[in-house]
């Protein structure tokens, strides 16, 4: 079986540029257009109107879009700590309703600079500074001040979301693309691009096994349903499976042969998520619903080991470092 | 193509054992490095017990400041090991004890009314257990009347199953000789004062006898913990044994603690992510303002170990045949480039250091709007982030698989997967 993978992976070596511009092309570039149309269309709703019932349905659309994106953390997005700025999450120590409720109170006119929303820390801007305006009731009654805020919060949301994609358009697609020519900096070989790619695969299905479902989770003495993602919008669950299956997507692409356990383990777990019915994770309170979530992340940490075994050696790359490591 | 890439690789590696460095060698220097790092270490934190007792013993401002610089003496050495965290999962496992950061410090004392009590993420944020001999945690009643060992490790660290209760180690001490700094993103550090040790009716801010028995106590935590350690990675030692039981995974072992302290945590955890919240809790010692130093003897930790070779505090040298010459054999070009980074990140801390040292501390580089003091954390981090690649690269130029894989219980044996 060893033997066969490796034989497999001398096969399917060669061709791997091709399957760096397939994920370039059917993957990257298309998940950013998305996530910068949705975000600007977030910002112009909010100019049109700043209330939470006209904005909820277009933050849901941005949310689902960045999804599809999220687990891509090299390149123009980790530059300026855009991708922080984005998803401040998890929030350990409750900086973005501290630094939500500071703003208000102060009334901290920053807000009225075009440019001013930028010089805010990370955890008062993004998806999740815009999902406590919008979904919690301790900031329900901001008044002009709140409004002014959702407007400068969704443009820079739109910003960043626009610097990203357009970064990738105007030159970091060719970075990757031509990773080992003499004049790229960057990708001192093209290996090093399959295993960006690679490494974005392995950290994005972690990040959804130990983050995503794991903080919920808690212990099983002690189950933490209020540290599960968006919860207070009741989309959890659904990010669980949006970034499965943008998971699933980028591992379809990034490799040619024929990969039967990874695409089992992908459609299992994306099927056991889907019909998990738990929105909010909020099920991970009582010993039965803890346990639908525990299998739901055992099968994501299955589609890992797959991938490790199975794309890796296709690949000729192991996982390199994340930014995860460490605590 | 892969059987081919393992092949020359290992013909490398047979030609280097008579010509260069041996892996076995390469493993005996970490492990003499990281020996004496935990026994200077542990030096250190004796002169900081005896700075304590005798602060202790007839409370002073003096006695404070010397405590308080047996402190920053203490964390040379210590920051110098963090490189051993990570790879070497006996070092990880413990490392929580001596050096848990973030913490919620009103676990402990007194906080300004500003700090809040308890928050989302923890109910005991503020539990003040200076202040209170008697408390109830997660239903459970505490007497705390005594304050001991036991109460410190056993009950408050990790309390609730909250990482940022600290009950022990190098950050809790920090806070009973600092004191909460509430300067902000401004000038100055934490400034408790020295008669919060006082006994009898110079006692400020209360309870200082409970105060300064738990000073007393912390500091014999560390003690305690730091001489573990250090007999782990004496000959015949549990850390030494176990990274000298395969060599590839040793190597392995050393590679990830480099990238890991490098890349997620370093360059992450500490420093990027404080630039971006502007928040000036998020340094890593942020009650003495000795951050910047504790950075940078991070970074040299990272070289020290690649590079086989550890000045320790007394000015001798450890050193040995080092992972460097190992790369070398293998790949002299990605040698050199790393080589390179790791000095000039050093260089950058260095930079942040220097700073700090003129008057710029690190928490005020956090500021909103302080270009100047963002350009130096960010010119460190990039640098951390670039040296993190040549470390893949060296991973990669020995073939050394990259991480671990786990043997896969859901593809060896599909049956046996939770169902």
């Amino acid at each position: 079986m060893k033997r066969l993978a490796i034989f497999l992976a001398m096969l399917t070596a060669a061709p791997a540029a091709a399957q760096v511009d397939a994920v370039i092309d059917d993957h990257i570039l298309p998940g950013y257009a998305a996530f910068s149309e949705t975000a600007a269309g977030l910002r112009d709703t909010a100019v049109r109107d700043c209330g939470s019932d006209a904005l909820r349905p277009a933050w849901n659309e941005t949310f689902d879009a960045w999804l599809g994106v999220s687990h891509l953390t090299f390149g123009p997005v980790e530059q300026d700590g855009r991708s922080v700025a984005v998803a401040f999450w998890p929030d350990e120590r409750g900086a973005t309703p501290r630094a939500l409720t500071a703003l208000i109170g102060d009334q901290d006119r920053i807000i009225d600079d075009p440019q001013g929303a930028a010089e805010l820390s990370v955890a008062a801007r993004g998806l999740h500074a815009l999902e406590y305006l919008l979904y919690d009731d301790r900031f329900a009654g901001s008044g002009a001040y709140g409004c002014a805020l959702m407007r400068a919060l969704t443009a820079d949301l739109a910003a960043l979301a626009e610097q990203i994609d357009d970064a990738w358009r105007s030159g970091y697609a060719r970075t990757l693309r031509t990773a080992g020519a003499p004049d790229n900096t960057v990708y001192l070989g093209e290996r090093e691009a399959r295993q960006a790619l690679f490494t974005a695969l392995t950290t994005g299905l972690e990040f959804t096994a130990d983050q995503r479902l794991g903080r919920p989770m808690g212990t099983f003495e002690r189950p933490r349903p209020t540290r599960a993602e968006s919860w207070r919008s009741g989309r959890s669950q659904r990010n669980v499976i949006l970034s499965l299956q943008a998971l699933s997507g980028l591992a379809r692409e990034l490799t040619d042969a024929a990969t039967p356990q990874t695409d089992a383990a992908f459609a299992r777990a994306i099927g056991l998520a889907e019909r998990l019915g738990d929105p909010a994770l909020a099920g991970v309170a009582e010993p039965s619903g803890r346990l639908r979530v525990e299998v739901v992340q055992q099968a994501v940490r299955a589609a890992r080991d797959a991938v490790l075994e199975e794309i890796g050696p296709s690949l000729g790359v192991s996982a390199g470092f994340n930014s995860a490591d460490g605590d | 193509m892969r059987l081919l890439t393992a092949t020359t690789a290992s013909c490398i590696l047979t030609a280097t054992m008579t010509l260069a460095a041996e892996p076995r060698e390469v493993l005996d220097t970490y492990a003499d490095i990281a020996e004496a790092g935990y026994a200077d270490s542990l030096t250190a934190a004796h002169r900081l017990q005896d700075a304590v007792a005798a602060f202790l013993q007839e409370p002073s401002p003096e006695g404070l400041d010397a405590a308080r610089a047996a402190w920053r003496d203490a964390r040379v050495p210590y920051m110098q090991t963090e490189v051993f965290r990570f790879g070497n999962a006996i070092v990880d496992d413990w490392e929580g004890r001596v050096n848990a950061w973030p913490l919620d410090e009103g676990l402990i004392d007194y906080v300004d009314p500003s700090y809040g009590g308890a928050t989302d993420a923890n109910d005991y944020a503020a539990l003040n257990v200076v202040a209170n001999p008697v408390f109830t945690l997660s239903g459970r009643k505490i007497d705390a009347t005594e304050i001991t060992p036991a109460l410190l490790r056993d009950v408050l660290q990790e309390a609730d199953g909250v990482e940022a209760n600290v009950a022990t180690g190098y950050h809790a001490i920090e806070f009973l000789l600092w004191g909460q700094d509430l300067n902000g993103t401004a000038a100055g550090a934490g400034d408790r004062p020295w008669t919060d040790f006082s006994t009898g009716e110079a006692c400020t801010n209360g309870n200082c006898d409970r105060r300064a028995a738990y000073l007393r106590v912390a500091t014999g935590l560390l003690i305690e913990d730091l001489g573990y350690m250090a007999s782990a990675w004496a000959s015949d030692g549990a850390a030494r044994e176990t990274l000298l039981g395969d060599e590839t995974k040793g190597i392995s072992a050393i590679l990830t603690g480099m990238g890991s302290l490098s890349y997620g945590e370093l360059a992450g955890e500490r420093m990027k992510l404080g630039v971006l919240l502007n928040d000036p809790e998020e340094e890593h010692d942020c009650f003495s303002d000795n951050t910047h130093a504790s950075h940078y003897y991070d970074g040299l930790g990272i070289r020290n170990v690649y590079a086989g070779r550890y000045t320790r505090p007394d000015g001798t040298v450890v050193s040995g045949p080092s992972l460097s010459d190992l790369v070398a054999a293998a790949d002299p070009e990605t040698d050199a480039r790393l080589r390179a980074e790791l000095d000039a990140s050093v260089a950058a801390l260095e930079a942040i250091r220097n700073a700090a040292d003129q008057g710029m501390a690190y928490d005020m580089m956090l500021g909103r709007g302080n270009a100047e003091g963002e350009a130096l954390i960010m010119g460190a981090v990039e640098a951390l982030v670039t040296q993190t690649r040549s470390i893949e690269r060296a991973v990669a130029a020995l073939d050394l698989g990259g991480i671990a894989v786990e043997g896969s219980d859901s593809l060896d044996d599909p049956n046996a997967v939770f169902q």
